[in-house]
C-alpha cells in the first residue's frame, strides 16, 4: 500500500505527561501541552528544558515517559516518525555547518534529505527560501565566508524547505540585528499553509510581537500558557516606577530615563504603577518559581 | 489550551479553546526512497570527484605508476600489476576522502539536524556507498593513461582485463572501507590510519609465507613476473583476486550499513549478504593459493632449459638473434649496437655470434612452486641449471628476459653494454670465470680495442664513461682487483648491469683510458693501424704499451695510492676486491 | 531569585563625571611569561592525548604483527620496517598541532602559539618512547649470532626526527589556511607526500638516504631538515599582526587627570 490516510484529533501537536532526565537532572517533568496551528512562543531561562522539549517534538530525542502526538502520528512508530519528519522543519539551538559547502549547495543537500528529489522543484524551493531570508545573492558563497547572522538566517532557511507543517525554531533570532529580526517576524507571519510554529527565545518583545500564544517553561514544568496579553496581565498592579530603588521589590533596575523600575508583590504607597509588559509577567513568574 | 504541570498553572482569562472536531487529514505516505538515495549519491559523487585529496591521490598514483613502469622492459604480464601499484595510492586517497564524508555530520555538529530529516542514516550511508562512483573517473583516467603509456613503449603481450578490473575494484573497496570507518569514527585520524594500514599490507608482502598472504597471493611472485618469457596461463589468478576484492568491497559496505540501518528485516538482509561476501572472499582467496599446474611449470622449464625449441631465430648480418615469441619488436634495437661494432671490424672471428634471450627464475620461490613436492622442485632446478646463460660461451651473448629497457638513458646503457659484449666477442676476449671471479684482460691491447669499438658504435656520454673510474682521475676514490698479486685499478662503467648477462670480463682503468685516448685520434688512422696487424692485436700477449706506441699516443698510467702499495693498509671508504686473498684473485683472460 | 541589574556607578545615586579617562598602568611586554606556569595544566588538558597515543599504538601494533609474520616466514626485519611502523605516529602528530578556540586565543595577551608549542613539547617524549619501543622490538628479531654489526640507529633517529618536524611544519602552515577546519586530515597527507618526495627525488635522495650518503651525512642532512622545518613551524605560528611594527602602532600618551 503506497498511501495511508489518517484522521487526526483536535490538536495538531499533543504532549502528554512527558518527562526526560539527564542523569540526576530532570529536564522535563510531566509536561502537558497542546499546540495549534499558528505561532507559539516558548519562554524560559537557561536550563528550563526548552531545547529538550523542542528536540523531542522534532523527533530527535525521545522522552523517558509520556506520549507525544504530532498530527495524530506517534513518533514511537518508525514509519510514523519518518512521516512526522517529512512535515517538519527544525532549527536546532547549535547548528554546525559544512563550512566548505556553498549556501545553495547546503540547502540543496538538505532539500534532498527532506526527500525533495525532483531537481526542478528542489531548485525552486532553494530559490524560494533564499529569497525569503534575503540571501539570494549569497547563493554561491561558501558558508565559512558568512557572518554569524547570515549563518543563522541560513539555518532558518533550511528549516523552511519543503513548506513544513510543523516548524520548530530554537532561538532563531540569536545573532540577528534588529532589522533582520523584524524581517524574521514578517517571514513567520507570511508563511503559507498556516503551519504549527514553535519558537523558543529569550526576547520577550519577539513573543509580544508575533506570538498569539506563549508557554512559559520553568524548571522542566509549564508554568503558564495563554496569550502575551494574559502573561503581561499577571503582573498588573505589581510593576511600578520610582526615582529611587525600592528594597521591597523583587527586581529593580534603572532605565534609560534614569528612573527605577520595580517588580514586586507589594508596591510602596504612592508608587507610580506602570503598564506591565510581557517581560514583566515572565520575570514575575520566574521569580515566583525560583522562590519556591 | 490546556496546561498541567507540577507548579502553579496560570490560566489565561481568554484562553482559546481547542478547535473542535477532527479537522485536518494527514496522509502517511512512503516516498520513493531510492530517488532520495540516488539524489544524495549524485551530490556525494560530485564532492568526491572535486575532492582535493582525490586529485592529490590521482597525481601521486600517476607518479608512482610512471616510476614503476619506466625503468623496466614493458611486459604486460608484469606491467598491469605495476599499474595496480599506482592505483593503490589513489585508493588510499579515496579512503580518506570517503571517511571524511561519512563522518561529516558528527564532525560538523549537524547530527541532530540530520536526525530530524526523513532521510535516515541508512539512506545517507547507502548514498555514500553509491557515491563512490565519483572515484571511478579518476581511476579510469589513471588506468587509461597508464595503459596508453605502456602500449606506446611497445609492450609485449596484452593487458589482462581481470587485473585492470581489479585495479578499479581496489579503489572502490578502499572507498567502502573509508565509509565503514567514517560511520564509526568521525575523527579524520581514523581515515588516515586506515589508509596507512592499506599501504602496509601491500608494502610488506615480502614478509609473508604462502599461507598468510591470501590478500595479495602473488606479491612475492611479482618480483619474478618480469623474468617470465610469457604469461603463465591463469597465473597470477587475476579473476579470483578481482572476485576477492569485490567481496571485500561488499563486506566494507555491509559494515558501514550495519551501524546505520535499523529494523530486523534490513539487518537480516545485511547478515545474509555478509555471509555470502565472506564466502566469496574466502573461496577466491583459496583459489589463488592453488598451486600452479604442473603442466604449466613443465612448459616453463622447457622454455628455460631448451629455449631453442620455442624461440624464433633470425639471422641478420651473419649474427643470429634468438628471441622468445612476442619479443620480435626488440630485434631492431638489438641489431643497432651489434651492427655498429661489426661495421668497424677488419675481420670477424670464425665462430658466428648468437644473441639469445635467456630466463633466470628462482625455482625455490615458494609462491612459484608451493604445493609441489620437493622432488619435483629439485628436478626442475636441475633442469634449469644447464640452461643457456648459466654457463657463458665465447660465441653467445645472453639477454635476460625483462632486462632490455624500452627507452631513455637505460636503453643507451644497454646498447653500450651489448656493443661491448659484441666487441669482446670480436676481439676474442673469453668470458672466463674462475671461482666466481671474472677474468681480467690485464695489459692486453685487445681490451682497449674492444672498448674503442663499443664507444664508436654507440657514442655514449663521455662523462658517464668517466664515472666508471670511481673517482680515480680526481683522486676521490679507488676501485681495483688483485691480479697476479698486483692491485689493478678497474673500470666499471655505468649500466654494466643493463642488457646482457654480466658474465663478461672485468675491465681495467688503463684499458678504458687507452680507448678514450684512441677516440681522440682520427678514426681512419686507428682503423689503419688495427687492420694492418689485426691478428696481432687480438693476441693476448700484445700489450697496451705496444698499441699505444703503434698509435703514437702516450701510454696512460694509473699510479696506486700510497696506502694501496704493497704492504700498506687501505683506508676506509676505498673499494678493494679480493685484497690479499690469493684464492680469490681474478684470473687473466686467456683465449 | 533576586537578580539585580549591575550598578556601575561608584556611589549610589551619584552621576559619573563626563569625559573622564582612566589611566592604565603599562605592563612589560613579556609580562605574560609570569602566567606561563599557570598554563601548564590547561595545556596538558587540551592536549589531544588520545589521538597521539592512538597513532603511536597503532604503529607499534602494526610492527608487532609484522614481527609475527616475519617470524613465520623467516623474513628479515630491518630499519625500513621501523620507518613503516612509525608512520602512524607521524600522522597522529599532524592532528596535535591545532590552536583551540582560535578567535579567542588570538585576542589574549598570551600569544596564541604558546598552546600549540606546549603540545609539541608534550608530544616529543611520547614520540621518543614510541621510537625507542619500536627499535627494541626490531632488535629482538635479529638472531643472536648474526655475523656483522647491525646498522647504526642514530641516522634513523635523525630521519624520524626530521619526519616529525616536517609534519609539525605542515600542520602549523595548514592551521593558518582555509583548510584549518580539516586540520590533520590534510596536513598528514601533505607531510607524507613531502617525506616521500624528499626520500625518492634524486636531488635530495643522495643526501638523505644511505647509500649513497654515509651515516654521518644522512644524520646531518636530516637534522638540517628538522631545523628548517622547525623554523617554518615557528614562522607559521606567529601572531598575524607580526607584519606591523610596534612603533607604528604605539598608542598616544593618556591625558593627565585635570583634577
Amino acid at each position: 500500500m503506497d498511501q495511508m490516510t489518517l484522521n487526526v484529533r483536535t490538536a495538531a501537536v499533543r504532549v502528554d505527561r512527558v518527562s526526560r532526565r539527564y542523569g540526576a537532572t530532570r529536564a522535563l517533568d510531566e509536561v502537558d501541552l497542546t499546540l495549534e496551528r499558528g505561532i507559539t512562543g516558548l519562554l524560559g531561562p537557561n536550563g528550563a528544558g526548552k531545547t529538550t522539549l523542542l528536540s523531542i517534538l522534532a523527533t530527535v530525542g525521545e522522552p523517558d515517559a509520556g506520549r507525544v502526538s504530532v498530527f495524530g502520528l506517534d513518533p514511537r512508530d518508525a514509519a510514523q516518525r519518518v512521516e512526522i519528519r517529512r512535515r517538519l522543519g527544525y532549527l536546532p539551538q547549535e547548528l554546525g555547518y559544512h563550512r566548505h559547502f556553498t549556501v545553495a549547495g547546503f540547502l540543496d543537500y538538505v532539500a534532498i534529505l527532506k526527500e525533495i528529489t525532483d531537481r526542478r522543484r528542489r531548485a525552486e524551493e532553494v530559490a524560494r527560501v533564499l529569497a525569503a531570508i534575503g540571501l539570494e545573492r549569497r547563493a554561491r558563497t561558501r558558508i565559512r565566508a558568512l557572518s554569524g547572522g547570515m549563518r543563522q538566517r541560513l539555518g532558518i532557511a533550511q528549516a523552511l524547505l519543503g513548506q513544513p507543517e510543523l516548524l520548530i525554531l530554537d532561538e532563531p533570532t540569536a545573532g540577528l540585528d534588529p532589522e533582520q529580526r523584524l524581517r524574521f517576524r514578517e517571514l513567520l507571519s507570511d508563511l503559507p499553509g498556516d503551519p504549527v510554529i514553535v519558537l523558543s527565545t529569550h526576547q520577550a518583545d519577539d513573543i509580544a510581537a508575533i506570538c498569539p500564544q506563549v508557554i512559559v517553561l520553568l524548571r522542566g514544568q509549564v508554568h503558564f500558557t495563554g496569550t502575551p496579553a494574559e502573561l503581561a496581565a499577571t503582573a498588573a498592579g505589581r510593576v511600578w516606577a520610582a526615582g529611587e530603588r525600592d528594597d521591597r521589590a523583587h527586581l529593580s533596575w534603572r532605565g534609560g530615563d534614569n528612573r527605577w523600575r520595580h517588580i514586586g508583590d507589594h508596591p510602596s504607597a504612592g508608587a507610580e504603577l506602570v503598564t506591565p509588559t510581557v517581560e514583566d509577567g515572565y520575570l514575575l513568574l520566574s521569580h515566583a518559581a525560583g522562590a519556591r | 489550551m490546556t496546561a498541567t504541570g507540577g507548579g502553579p498553572a496560570l490560566r489565561g482569562t481568554g484562553a482559546a479553546t481547542p478547535a473542535g472536531g477532527g479537522g485536518s487529514g494527514v496522509s502517511v505516505r512512503r516516498a520513493p526512497r531510492l530517488r532520495t538515495v540516488l539524489a544524495l549519491a549524485r551530490v556525494e559523487a560530485s564532492l568526491l570527484v572535486r575532492s582535493v585529496l582525490v586529485l592529490a591521490g590521482l597525481l601521486a598514483g600517476a607518479l608512482v605508476t610512471w616510476l614503476l613502469v619506466r625503468p623496466t622492459e614493458p611486459l604486460w604480464w608484469r606491467a598491469d600489476l605495476e599499474i595496480g601499484g599506482g592505483q593503490l595510492l589513489l585508493g588510499m586517497a579515496v579512503l580518506v576522502a570517503a571517511q571524511l564524508a561519512a563522518g561529516r555530520p558528527r564532525r560538523d555538529a549537524v547530527a541532530d539536524l540530520y536526525a530530524s530529516f526523513p532521510a535516515t542514516a541508512g539512506t545517507r550511508t547507502l548514498a555514500h556507498l553509491i557515491g563512490l562512483a565519483g572515484a571511478v573517473p579518476a581511476s579510469l583516467l589513471l588506468l587509461g593513461a597508464a595503459v596508453v603509456v605502456v602500449q606506446e613503449r611497445g609492450a609485449v603481450g596484452a593487458p589482462s582485463i581481470p587485473v585492470l578490473a581489479g585495479c578499479l575494484l581496489l579503489v572502490i573497496a578502499a572507498g567502502a572501507a573509508g565509509i565503514a570507518i567514517g560511520t564509526r569514527f568521525a575523527h579524520p585520524l581514523a581515515g588516515v590510519l586506515g589508509a596507512l594500514v592499506l599501504f602496509t599490507t601491500s608494502a610488506t608482502t615480502h614478509l609473508a609465507s604462502g599461507g598468510g598472504i591470501w590478500l595479495l597471493p602473488w606479491g612475492i611472485l611479482q618480483g619474478q613476473l618480469g623474468s617470465l618469457p610469457g604469461p603463465l596461463a591463469g597465473y597470477p589468478p587475476a579473476g579470483a583476486h578481482t572476485a576477492e576484492l569485490a567481496g571485500l568491497a561488499v563486506l566494507a559496505g555491509i559494515a558501514a550499513l550495519a551501524v546505520t540501518v535499523s529494523g530486523a528485516r534490513a539487518r537480516g538482509g545485511l547478515a545474509a549478504a555478509g555471509i555470502l561476501a565472506v564466502a566469496v572472499t574466502c573461496f577466491a582467496g583459496a583459489v589463488q593459493l592453488r598451486p600452479i599446474p604442473t603442466a604449466e611449470l613443465n612448459h616453463l622449464v622447457t622454455e628455460i632449459a631448451d629455449p631453442a625449441s620455442v624461440q624464433h631465430c633470425t639471422t641478420a648480418n651473419h649474427v643470429r638473434y634468438c628471441l622468445y615469441p612476442g619479443f620480435g619488436r626488440d630485434l631492431s634495437s638489438l641489431e643497432a649496437p651489434v651492427n655498429g661494432v661489426l661495421a668497424y671490424l677488419p675481420a670477424r672471428p670464425g665462430q658466428p655470434l648468437t644473441v639469445r634471450q635467456v630466463v633466470s627464475l628462482d625455482f625455490t620461490d615458494p609462491s612459484l612452486t608451493h604445493g609441489h613436492p620437493e622432488r619435483q622442485i629439485s628436478r626442475w632446478n636441475a633442469q634449469t641449471q644447464n640452461a643457456p646463460g648459466s654457463a657463458p660461451t665465447a660465441s653467445a651473448i645472453y639477454l635476460p628476459v625483462g632486462s632490455w629497457p624500452a627507452a631513455g638513458g637505460q636503453l643507451a646503457d644497454a646498447h653500450f653494454d651489448l656493443a661491448l659484449a659484441t666487441a669482446e666477442w670480436a676481439v676474442r676476449i673469453p668470458p672466463l670465470i674462475v671461482n666466481g671471479q671474472p677474468c681480467v684482460p690485464f695489459d692486453q691491447a685487445r681490451e682497449a680495442i674492444a672498448i674503442w669499438l663499443a664507444i664508436l658504435a654507440t657514442h655514449p656520454p663521455a662523462g658517464e664513461l668517466t664515472d666508471g673510474l670511481g673517482g680515480l682521475e680526481t683522486g676521490r676514490g679507488f676501485q681495483g682487483v688483485e691480479v697476479r698479486n698486483t692491485m689493478v685499478p678497474t673500470w666499471n662503467y655505468p649500466g654494466a648491469a643493463a642488457g646482457p648477462t654480466p658474465s663478461g670480463p672485468q675491465l681495467t682503468a688503463v684499458g678504458y683510458l687507452l680507448a678514450k685516448a684512441m677516440t681522440g685520434l682520427p678514426e681512419r688512422k686507428v682503423s689503419q693501424v688495427l687492420t694492418s696487424a689485426w691478428a696481432t692485436w687480438l693476441n693476448e700477449r700484445t700489450t697496451d704499451a705496444q698499441l699505444a706506441a703503434a698509435l703514437g699516443i702516450r701510454m696512460p698510467s694509473v699510479p696506486l695510492p700510497p696506502s694501496l702499495r704493497p704492504g700498506s693498509t687501505p683506508p676506509p671508504g676505498m673499494t678493494i676486491v679480493n685484497a690479499n686473498q690469493p684464492a680469490l684473485q681474478n684470473p687473466v683472460c686467456a683465449t | 531569585m533576586t537578580p539585580r541589574s549591575p550598578d556601575l556607578s561608584p556611589a549610589e545615586g551619584a552621576p559619573r563625571a563626563p569625559g573622564r579617562l582612566i589611566r592604565r598602568t603599562r605592563r612589560p611586554r613579556l609580562s605574560w611569561l609570569r602566567a606561563l606556569h599557570l598554563l601548564a595544566r590547561p595545556i596538558s588538558r587540551t592536549m589531544p592525548w588520545f589521538t597521539l597515543i592512538t597513532g603511536c599504538l597503532a604503529g607499534t601494533v602494526i610492527l608487532a604483527v609484522l614481527v609475527h609474520v616475519a617470524q613465520t616466514s623467516r623474513g628479515p626485519l630491518d630499519q625500513g620496517t621501523v620507518r613503516l611502523a612509525f608512520l602512524p605516529a607521524v600522522v597522529a602528530l599532524a592532528f596535535v598541532l591545532r590552536t583551540p578556540f582560535r578567535p579567542l586565543t588570538q585576542a589574549t595577551p598570551i600569544p596564541a602559539w604558546v598552546t600549540p608549542a606546549g603540545h609539541i613539547l608534550l608530544a616529543a617524549p611520547v614520540l621518543a618512547v614510541t621510537c625507542w619501543a619500536q627499535l627494541r622490538i626490531v632488535a629482538h628479531t635479529i638472531p643472536p649470532h648474526t655475523p656483522g654489526h647491525p646498522p647504526a640507529v642514530y641516522p634513523l633517529i635523525a630521519e624520524l626526527a626530521g619526519w616529525c618536524a616536517v609534519t609539525a611544519a605542515a600542520a602549523a602552515c595548514l592551521d593558518r589556511s582555509r583548510y584549518a577546519d580539516l586540520g590533520g586530515a590534510i596536513a598528514a597527507p601533505v607531510s607524507l607526500a613531502t617525506i616521500a618526495l624528499a626520500w625518492y627525488a634524486p636531488i635530495s635522495n643522495r643526501f638523505l638516504a644511505e647509500p649513497p650518503a654515509t651515516a654521518h651525512g644522512v644524520t646531518i642532512a636530516w637534522y638540517a631538515v628538522a631545523s628548517a622545518a622547525s623554523a617554518l613551524t615557528c614562522v607559521a605560528m606567529r601572531d598575524q599582526w607580526h607584519r606591523y611594527s610596534r612603533n607604528r602602532h604605539r598608542p598616544s600618551s593618556p591625558e593627565r587627570n585635570p583634577s
